[in-house]
């Protein structure tokens, strides 16, 4: 669906001048800074793939996104949507695609949200009966029609970002990009909105790229995730095998009857100890959690026990902090 | 017909827009009626003082000014925001018009009304009518052909030269101070006859930025003034052509600052 190869986008930045005139001596004799943006970037998106595109501040997301949307022209390699190169057939492309960007509406400001849609449907030559459809589609599960009537600039963050959704995929999109859709919303309407992604994507094959900061995202929609930095890709797998690649290790809680001293147990570490609490750190290759309860427990009487997965925020922390070489995981 | 029946329809969003706001919609409208008035009567105690100023009477000092208003309306009413692009380019909302599959300009050009353009036309077509009654000027059907025709290409002259100083905010990200020189000159040509002024003036509004096209040289034209202006007084009769230039090296730039935006992305 999405096919990326060797893709790289390299921007030239003015070098200021400093002092007299500065200004205008700009205009005349430039000096310039290349930065590269995105870095011979090459991976698929098969049809039907909900795929989270991580990766810090800076990293070439947007960059990335803009050129498959065909706002930006790569600078070299190859990219393909659906068969269209988007920026040699902006047009053709934006007909097949679907865009949200969390920090820019692309609604109308100051009109109702079904003035905006209807002009819409205009633009992308929607049909009555698709629009009539679509639109129950979007009060049933955006419950469209409890603000429809409102316009933008009075609507809370969260009911903006499911406007912004119905405004692109009523045309019916084979593929949606969002560009950090859950930005500043609360965590209600967080769950909403993406209980909606989950669903057009399953009911209507719609692909799905998405960026975000918030990891609950990736591990709620995605089936795969794409890390870069540096405009580099330098992970690309599922959800799991990041968790068995990088988070072998578990961490079991336990609550003893009584404090007792810092005590050791086989195949286990313990990383922490605070009163009656004790954390220690396994390899889940190595030992499992009900052996280590077992031997604990004979020992000490067990009041409470969790057992703690790696948060996948940090997981992806300690890829960024360079143990992610390139690591190709497929 | 497509483009024009989605930018019809983006204006009509536009004007609802506008209409949320009523009573910045009238004081809009008033305020450029008055500033127009100002502007009429300090004219009027100018040329009464000297009652003729470089061989221009007080009724064609009038003319003058209303035709430019006149012209000038159309460009407020629908082109005025030529001079929001920095903002466009600045705030990356210019990206949302690639992301539609229609032309971008349309997009751009669709985006915003401004009614006190209305407030221009009132005053526009008042002083035309007065001065005409005052002048005693008896047209037919040709003169009054080319009173429209020179109207329009006055507004085209004005929208090409506010399209090409947009355009180039592409390369500066900041145009407004080029705005600026523009505002000026348009000010000194719409109030007095550029003749009496001295020749590098008359080089700069003629050929550099014409803005001399909007009003002056299509009213020596109407006004029977073309042997006044001597070996000047021919290009009475180019505004269309000027006009139709102009808005060819618009396109050619503004093509060319797309371009450029795709490549950078600011």
């Amino acid at each position: 669906m999405i096919s990326v190869r060797h893709l790289t986008k390299e921007f030239k930045r003015v070098k200021r001048k400093e002092g007299f005139l500065s200004g205008v001596r700009n205009l005349f004799s430039a000096e310039y800074t290349i930065k590269r943006a995105v870095d011979d970037i090459s991976f698929e998106v098969r049809e039907g793939e909900i795929v989270g595109y991580i990766g810090p501040n800076g990293a070439g997301k947007s960059t990335s996104i803009k050129m498959l949307s065909g706002i930006l022209v790569p600078t070299s390699g190859h990219l393909e949507v659906n068969g269209i190169v988007p920026y040699k057939d902006r047009k053709a492309n934006a007909r097949q695609i679907g865009a949200v960007f969390g920090q820019k509406t692309q609604l109308w400001w100051d009109v109702p949200v079904i003035e905006s849609l209807r002009l819409l449907k205009d633009i992308y030559k929607v049909s009555d009966r698709q629009y009539k459809r679509n639109l129950e589609i979007f009060n049933d599960l955006l419950e469209l029609d409890t603000f429809c009537q409102t316009p933008v600039r009075q609507l809370s963050l969260g009911q903006r970002m499911r406007a912004d959704l119905a405004a692109a995929l009523q045309h019916d999109p084979k593929i949606l990009f969002l560009d950090e859709p859950t930005i500043g919303v609360d965590i209600v309407a967080k769950e909403k909105l993406r209980t909606f992604i989950r669903e057009i994507n399953r009911e209507f094959k719609v692909t799905v790229l998405l960026t975000t900061h918030d990891m609950w995202d990736i591990e709620k929609l995605c089936s795969r995730m794409l890390i870069i930095d540096h405009g580099q890709v330098i992970y690309d797998g599922s959800v799991e095998q990041i968790r068995d690649t990088y988070g072998g290790s578990r961490t079991l809680v336990v609550e003893l009857e009584e404090e007792v001293a810092d005590f050791s147990v086989p195949r286990a570490e313990l990383v922490k100890s605070e009163g009656r609490k004790k954390w220690f750190r396994f390899n889940r290759l190595e030992a499992s959690p009900s052996d280590l309860i077992t031997q604990i427990g004979g020992r000490y009487p067990i009041v409470d026990l969790t057992v703690e997965e790696p948060e996948i925020e940090q997981l992806v922390r300690s890829i960024y902090q360079g143990q992610g070489r390139r690591t190709e995981v497929m | 017909m497509d483009t024009l029946r989605i930018y019809l329809k983006l204006i009509g969003i536009s004007m609802r827009s506008r209409l949320q706001y009523r009573a910045d919609f009238v004081t809009g409208i008033i305020s450029v009626i008055v500033l127009n008035a100002v502007n009429l009567t300090l004219i009027g105690i100018l040329v009464n003082r000297f009652v003729h100023l470089n061989g221009w009477g007080l009724w064609e000092m009038v003319f003058l000014y209303s035709f430019w208003v006149m012209s000038h309306s159309l460009y407020s009413l629908l082109f005025w925001h030529f001079n929001t692009m920095e903002d466009h380019i600045v705030q990356g909302t210019f990206d949302q018009f690639l992301l539609r599959p229609i032309g971008t300009l349309v997009q751009f050009l669709g985006r915003e009304i401004q009614y006190i353009g209305i407030g221009d036309v009132i005053v526009g077509a008042t002083g035309l009518t007065l001065a005409y009654s005052h002048l005693h000027l008896d047209w037919g059907i040709y003169e009054y052909t080319w009173l429209v025709v020179s109207v329009l290409s006055g507004t085209l002259v004005e929208t090409a030269i506010a399209w090409i100083i947009s355009s180039l905010s592409f390369w500066t990200t900041r145009s407004m101070s080029a705005f600026f020189v523009m505002m000026r000159l348009n000010a000194l040509t719409q109030q007095y006859p550029i003749d009496i002024f001295g020749t590098w003036f008359r080089v700069v509004v003629t050929g550099l930025i014409p803005v001399a096209f909007i009003n002056y040289y299509p009213s020596l034209l109407l006004l029977g003034k073309t042997e006044q202006a001597g070996s000047w007084g021919w290009l009475g009769m180019m505004s269309p052509v000027v006009a139709v230039l102009l808005l060819g090296i618009a396109l050619l730039v503004w093509n060319r600052a797309l371009r450029r935006y795709s490549s950078t992305g600011s």
